[in-house]
């Protein structure tokens, strides 16, 4: 895995070495390469024994605008910020 | 430097077109544009830990309405897709949307060009939900979720687009299509309408394509034009210097009519897109589509081959037809009236003139209209006076046949009055009328004109300019 | 554990019609909950539990309404609680409060259940352990050497020690039955679908489901009941009824059970054990067992990994420091607080898993993993779906090895899961039935499964089973 998958998930390992139950990211990758299994199958997509699931067309409040902008790290005049990304 | 004779482009269009559904696409969420920042929110499409999306079936069936207006097939099995990166827009870091199974495939939309149609392929159209809105401050930037999750259709066009002019015409049948679905506003300066172009260059007769690149950030047909315009004479240059085009996203400057390199592909996302598994597939039934089909409404272009039965020239048909609002007023005028040809005449001549932008409305009503333009068949007032009736009675109510006798505008066809008229006016034209006897042909004009203003406007012009020839004995000019 | 906590709900429904409060059992509950030797609590509610006992006292006369009239219980704290902390023992989530309740919580509200606190867990569940959390991990009160299960091992502890009647959990590969059977307790992951996941934070949506964990199998059935139900907020929720309690004591003359080979052979000594003889417990009460091969079973951990990991790493990119949760102090560019937000406020465990996820769906893996782990999936489905249609239960361990000690290492972590990942790709319920304790007095637990929808095979069984094993007759 390159640094360039990691900064896709915005990640990095704060200590490389670090590690728990003795498996780190390389024994998971060699566990998932390692271990070829076939199958004549189609990709089963969904597991629920739901189709066509659709609600009607209505809106209305959720009355919870104060709560969820009052959970952001920094707000202000009702808009969520962040650093600058332009 | 002109290289449309050596090199010809291919272009193909991805636009993004709002629904205006009630609720979102995957909440309850009013989707009303221009409220109070983060006021149309909630967990769901602010993604708040734990909770899960369920889809609207307006949008599902718009989605599916649009395909049908565009000749698309409509899948009978569709599902969802994330679409995962990150950026503060998108509050669940991924974006639900469609991948390898669109709603919607193979459609096509008939576009005129200078008097051609072209058939431009559409290759699928599928649903997805919108981002949050960024606005850029000094030192931070604030985001707005409101727009966030509002229902949005993505329509890809086929690389079958050949010239700027051809996707402006395009991106205006669309446009026209979908006011006439009533699914979407297609507002471009409120974002409800959105393009990314896709353009390559190659040499005339070549097979094989160039390498193309993505232009973003136009908020206009005209920009878009002009940016097709710039970008092809970009790589053309380049090729020219023997360069290479690389494929790239690029960004269009509305100031300096230029594109600039935004990503190169390398930078691009890997998306890792991957089947939804919190909202259940779609099996959509031939007898809903069947049902969805019958209600369509009339669309463009056979509304413009009715017109065109009825005997209205097929320019005038297709400038009508292109607008729904305008559409919808002839049709009122239609039912009114069997003769519509001067109506249609006018409509695309002098109340064309007088509409100031798209949202302009037409302030005559459909029987007015139809009377001015009855009274000229009639010949109770000449085609100059039929035309500034028009602006005459523009936001009022008056009653064109009452307006006309009023104010003296009724025609004059009566002969005798007319060779008075002609008589008066070659009196007070005695140097045009001895120019024109010393074989000055052009100042035959002044005479006329000096006429059709001692009438006050109201000569009859065919008749005047007979009884002018007659009392000049000037037949051949 | 005092006289009113060591009581069933059911019992706990009888002395109430003596005159027992709802406020003295909440205080009994509540006292053993904020004593807390085991770490089992993240987060008390002390005091709106009694404020709510209180007011169901006010309201006794209407008892019968409500099946869980006055009994406290607790939720995993990956289970959304308005207005209280919900951490997934996370350090992303320390401080989070929901704007809203979990569809579980409401109906276990409505059904007159008081909520007395949030349990500890592996962070965001990821872990069979409960030791990867941020605020420590869950002590095993029968052996301290060993583990106490995970994920939702808080849970199971705080059943088995009576710090609560009831508890809500989350299985995503065994979350809920392998605590239980670290615990002597039963743990029920019903079939996907039947209890909607909304207000259940995420791990891996395909395979997420909430569960119960109680002292019995009528509890459990009295619980899930009340659980159970199509949620408008949850698209892959099912509205199939669950008939559980009425089914118990219908017994199980007549019910074909089958024990899987593959499982059986990987397991321990005492486990195989366990299993002979409530094979032979069931024959002796009318039901049949035999021997049944699946060899497709070898594949299921594999496949589980890669779809766990890769709908993780979707699940979890919404934690970014931006709306809610963690926020590093870092905040010079939008790059730094992403990154710093989330490699600081994630643990190593997490962050593993994140990035395994992004691994298998990364445009030139996706084909090789993760699709063909949904192939896998569906083969599975397949097979099993045929097995059962001539059975009505399988019987097999939780675990191939009756518990593990503290800090167990090794990539043979991942491989424990083998027994109860198949109930998870498949979609189907499992029960883990507690059926004694070994020499050491470590509890022993077996796993029975069965068809989509038939809870009521579980319960019949799991209940024929328990009654037999308390030596009382059907």
């Amino acid at each position: 895995m390159t640094d360039q998958d990691k900064r896709l998930y915005r990640l990095t390992m704060l200590d490389p070495n670090e590690s728990s139950h003795g498996a780190d990211l390389s024994e998971a990758i060699d566990f998932i390469n390692s271990y070829s299994p076939d199958t004549a199958f189609e990709p089963c997509v969904h597991i629920s024994d739901q189709r066509n699931v659709t609600r009607q067309d209505e809106a209305h409040s959720s009355h919870l605008q104060k709560e969820i902008l009052s959970l952001a790290p920094k707000a202000a005049d009702d808009y969520v910020l962040v650093p600058k990304t332009v | 430097m002109n290289y449309s004779e050596k090199y010809e482009m291919t272009v193909g269009l991805e636009t993004h077109i709002e629904l205006k559904t009630q609720s979102k696409i995957f909440c309850g969420c009013s989707t009303k544009f221009g409220d109070a920042p983060n006021t149309n929110i909630c967990p769901v499409c602010t993604g708040m830990p734990g909770t899960l999306p369920t889809l609207n079936r307006a949008a599902l069936d718009y989605a599916i309405l649009a395909g049908l207006a565009t000749n698309c097939k409509i899948a009978s099995l569709t599902k969802f897709d994330r679409k995962n990166y990150f950026y503060p827009d998108l509050p669940k870091a991924y974006q639900i949307s469609q991948y390898d199974m669109p709603l919607c495939t193979d459609g096509y939309i008939d576009v005129e060009t200078d008097g051609e149609i072209s058939r431009i392929g559409i290759e699928r159209i599928h649903l997805e939900e919108d981002a949050g809105k960024l606005v850029h401050e000094k030192d931070c930037t604030g985001i707005d979720y409101n727009r966030c999750g509002v229902p949005l259709i993505e329509v890809v066009s086929r690389p079958d687009i050949k010239s700027a002019e051809q996707a402006r015409g395009y991106l205006q049948k669309l446009r026209c299509i979908m006011l006439y679905l009533g699914i979407s506003d297609c507002k471009m300066n409120e974002g409800s309408l959105r393009c990314d172009v896709n353009i390559s260059v190659r040499k005339k007769g070549s097979t094989a394509l160039g390498e193309r690149c993505e232009i973003k950030n136009m908020n206009s047909f005209s920009f878009i034009v002009k940016a097709i315009q710039y970008e092809f004479d970009r790589q053309c240059e380049l090729y020219e210097r023997g360069g290479t085009v690389l494929p790239e996203t690029r960004r269009y400057d509305q100031a300096t009519g230029r594109t600039e390199l935004m990503r190169t592909k390398e930078q691009a996302n890997d998306y890792r897109y991957f089947p939804e598994p919190d909202i259940p597939p779609l099996e959509i039934s031939i007898e809903h589509v069947s049902r969805l089909k019958e209600g369509l409404p009339i669309l463009p272009d056979e509304r413009k081959s009715s017109y065109i039965a009825l005997g209205i020239k097929s320019s005038s048909a297709e400038m009508i037809a292109s607008s729904k609002y305008i559409s919808d007023y002839f049709q009122a005028v239609i039912e009114r009236c069997s003769d519509c040809e001067g109506v249609a005449n006018l409509l695309t001549g002098e109340v064309f003139r007088m509409l100031q932008g798209d949202d302009d409305e037409i302030r005559l009503s459909p029987d007015q209209l139809i009377c001015i333009a009855q009274m000229a068949n009639e010949g109770i007032i000449n085609r100059s006076t039929e035309k500034k009736l028009v602006s005459l009675l523009w936001g009022t109510d008056t009653d064109p046949r009452k307006y006309v006798t009023d104010n003296s505008l009724v025609q004059i066809n009566d002969i005798d009055t007319l060779k008075g008229i002609c008589e008066k006016a070659i009196m007070q034209s005695q140097k045009a009328v001895s120019d024109l006897r010393g074989g000055k042909l052009t100042a035959y004009k002044a005479i006329l004109g000096k006429a059709m203003g001692l009438s006050h406007g109201n000569a009859n012009p065919v008749l005047l300019d007979q009884c002018m020839k007659d009392l000049l004995g000037t037949d051949d000019i | 554990m005092s006289y009113i906590t060591k009581r069933t709900i059911t019992e706990l429904a009888s002395l109430q019609r003596d005159g027992l409060s709802c406020l003295e059992i909440a205080e009994a509950y509540i006292k053993n909950a904020q004593a807390d030797p085991y770490n089992a609590y993240i987060t008390v509610t002390g005091e709106q539990a009694l404020e709510r006992a209180m007011a169901l006292d006010r309201i006794r006369e209407d008892r019968k309404a409500f099946p869980l009239f006055g009994i406290p219980y607790a939720a995993k704290d990956n289970i959304c609680t308005k207005g209280i902390l919900t951490t997934c023992a996370s350090k992303m989530l320390a401080e989070h409060l929901p704007v809203y309740d979990a569809t579980a919580i409401r109906h276990i509200h409505s059904a007159g259940g008081v909520l007395i606190g949030k349990t500890n867990m592996d962070e965001f569940g990821m872990g069979s352990s409960s030791d990867t959390g941020y605020f420590g991990k869950v002590i095993n009160p029968f052996n301290e050497q060993r583990s106490a299960g995970g994920s939702s091992g808080g849970s199971a502890v705080a059943v088995a020690t009576g710090a609560c009647a009831f508890a809500l959990g989350s299985d995503t590969g065994g979350s809920v039955r392998l605590p239980a059977a670290f615990n002597g307790v039963v743990g029920v992951k019903p079939t996907y679908g039947r209890i909607s996941r909304y207000g259940l934070i995420a791990f891996a949506s395909s395979l997420d489901q909430i569960g119960v964990l109680t002292k019995d199998v009528t509890d459990s059935a009295t619980v899930l009941e009340q659980l159970c139900g199509k949620d408008a907020m949850d698209s892959t929720s099912s509205e199939q009824s669950a008939d559980l309690v009425h089914a118990l004591s219908q017994g199980i003359q007549g019910m074909r059970i089958a024990v899987i080979r593959e499982l059986t052979d990987i397991a321990d000594s005492q486990t195989r054990l366990s299993i002979t003889n409530a094979a032979a417990m069931i024959s002796k009460l009318g039901g049949t067992v035999e021997e049944i091969s699946v060899p497709e079973i070898s594949k299921c951990l594999w496949a589980y990994y890669v779809i766990s990991s890769a709908e993780a790493s979707s699940n979890l990119a919404r934690y970014d420091g931006v709306r809610y949760g963690y926020s590093a102090p870092d905040r010079t560019t939008l790059s730094s607080l992403y990154t710093k937000s989330r490699s600081e406020g994630f643990g190593t465990e997490v962050k593993r898993r994140l990035l395994l996820g992004g691994y298998v769906l990364s445009a030139e893996n996706r084909s090789a993993y993760y699709l063909k782990a949904l192939a896998i999936r569906n083969e599975i489905k397949s097979t099993l779906s045929r097995v059962f249609k001539d059975l009505d239960c399988l019987l097999c361990p939780v675990s191939p090895n009756i518990s593990w000690e503290c800090g167990f290492q090794g990539a043979d972590t991942y491989k424990n899961d083998i027994c109860t990942v198949i109930a998870n790709i498949t979609g189907l319920p499992a029960m883990s039935l507690p059926c004694g304790t070994d020499s050491n007095g470590v509890p022993m637990e077996l796993q029975l499964m069965a068809n989509s929808f038939n809870e009521q095979a579980l319960y019949r069984v799991g209940y024929a089973l328990e009654q037999a094993l308390k030596g009382g007759t059907r």
